[in-house]
């Protein structure tokens, strides 16, 4: 009883799209509560920047982080909280399924992707000032027409990223070998006792998290309770496998939509909540509707398909064990803080940012205005999606209909 | 996409096993089998090694 508990909720995959759609309503909470959207690139950034304050320089007076602001430290900030909230519930539910495992890279050219990938991923995010969350999920229901546009750079950056990374010198090889193998296919194999220790590890981290931002947030609510929904948020996205990357990648790989409905559905439970927070007074945060936007994207979609994977993505496999991700992470944050030097520097906020307008839709088309073409735009999303996948395979063979196998006692296990 | 590409080959009947240590696999796999014609068998995972078992179907 407890063991087929544990089998179905701690062990095996969560579904994706409840995940999402869960992670879209406690945004809207957590927007509510805190006065700020989930996001973290942000953070990375500053992270970058504090360790160019430990190398005696001073970018608190970059004109970047006069915007993004780059005081105290990491657990000082809402942004921070969130960060270690993420990381703790990942590890905590992956140990909990037994599923850390150092899982080395196969080939060097790989790392040298990762880097590169999390880099332009990085930096275009920051110049767009989000990634997936802040200019996509969570940016989306602020009702900010940047983060569309963002949105369309990235779907358009990922195509190219997929046409990159299939070409053949690209390709991994994993091949095929035939095997006379007599092993009974419904059987399940004894569980190895290699890792047994994880799932105690796993409540020690979960647990002592939570315990540590309830103390927090005795002293100081919102980061105490940012450290609570970033828990959360990270065992939402490590349970149910939530990648963003996949959500756009797979559409121009194999048709496959699954993710990007689970998103769209996701940010639509989230936009009610957020617009009802907006009008008892939590301040919406609208960035430029700019080319900045539209390149952010375009550089962020294609970093995220070579590196495989995008801001939220290396947070929860870095926990899983994945080495690939722990460079793809440092990237990232040297990307973003790459762009934070050159927004002046090279001119690209003035260039690209400063002559173009903030859109928010709610004070362009009213609250009803600004809801209705949310969701219109959702909806539209949707059946373009559902079109899509239907239409779409792999190599472009026509799709076949085949009904979804019978579970049959003792022969399919699964979720 | 390695799985799609070795069941193409494979033929009427013959089973294919995926093991694979990339949790992401589960979100993959599972679905991509039936959309291009493959029966999903079975899907075990223990700890953080996943296998998949996939039919190509009989000829029809």
């Amino acid at each position: 009883m407890w063991e087929q508990w544990r089998q179905r909720v701690l062990v095996r995959f969560w579904a994706p799209t409840p995940a999402v759609v869960a992670a879209g309503v406690l945004s809207a909470y957590y927007f509510g509560l805190t006065g700020t959207f989930w996001a973290v690139t942000g953070e990375f950034t500053r992270w970058g920047g504090h360790l160019l304050q430990l190398a005696g320089l001073h970018p608190e007076t970059w004109g970047y982080f006069q915007v993004i602001g780059l005081q105290g430290l990491p657990w000082d900030r809402v942004d921070g909280w969130v960060v270690f909230g993420m990381f703790a519930g990942a590890l905590a539910a992956a140990l909990l399924a037994e599923n850390v495992k150092l899982r080395r890279v196969r080939h060097g050219r790989r790392l040298v992707q990762a880097l590169v990938g999390g880099m332009l991923a990085g930096f275009g995010a920051r110049l767009a000032m989000g990634c997936n969350l802040a200019a996509f999920f969570t940016g989306i229901p602020q009702f900010s027409l940047h983060a569309w546009v963002f949105t369309i750079g990235t779907a358009l950056g990922t195509y190219l990223g997929v046409k990159l990374v299939l070409q053949p010198w690209l390709r991994g090889d994993a091949r095929a070998e035939r095997v006379r193998a007599t092993a009974v296919v419904g059987e399940e194999p004894a569980p190895s006792r290699a890792r047994r220790w994880q799932p105690g590890l796993g409540v020690l981290v979960g647990a002592g998290f939570a315990l540590v931002a309830l103390v927090v947030a005795t002293g100081q609510p919102k980061l105490g309770i940012a450290g609570l929904f970033g828990l959360a948020f990270g065992v939402l996205i490590e349970r149910g496998q939530i990648c963003f990357t996949s959500a756009f990648r797979d559409l121009w790989v194999t048709g496959r939509a699954t993710m990007a409905k689970a998103l769209v559905l996701g940010m639509a439970a989230s936009a009610i909540g957020t617009a009802a927070f907006m009008q008892l007074g939590v301040a919406p945060k609208v960035f430029w509707l700019s080319p900045g936007a539209a390149i952010g994207g375009l550089l962020f979609g294609l970093g995220i398909v070579i590196a495989g994977g995008c801001e939220t993505g290396w947070m929860y496999r870095s926990m899983e064990g994945q080495v690939h991700f722990w460079v793809v992470g440092v990237g990232n944050i040297l990307g973003a803080t790459l762009l934070a030097w050159a927004w002046d520097a090279l001119g690209l906020y003035a260039a690209l940012v400063a002559p173009w307008p903030k859109v928010y839709l709610v004070e362009q088309f009213g609250w009803l205005g600004g809801l209705l073409i949310t969701y219109g735009l959702l909806l539209a999303a949707y059946l373009f999606l559902a079109w899509w996948e239907a239409r779409t395979t792999y190599h472009g063979l026509q799709a076949v209909a085949v009904p979804a196998p019978q579970l049959r006692e003792g022969v399919v296990h699964g979720r | 996409m390695a799985a799609l590409e070795a069941l193409a080959e494979l033929p009427p009947g013959a089973v294919l096993e995926v093991i694979t240590d990339c949790p992401q696999s589960v979100n993959s796999i599972p679905l991509e089998a039936p959309r291009h014609g493959y029966e999903l068998l079975a899907q075990h995972q223990d700890g953080p090694t996943l296998r998949f078992y996939i039919r190509v179907p009989d000829r029809a």
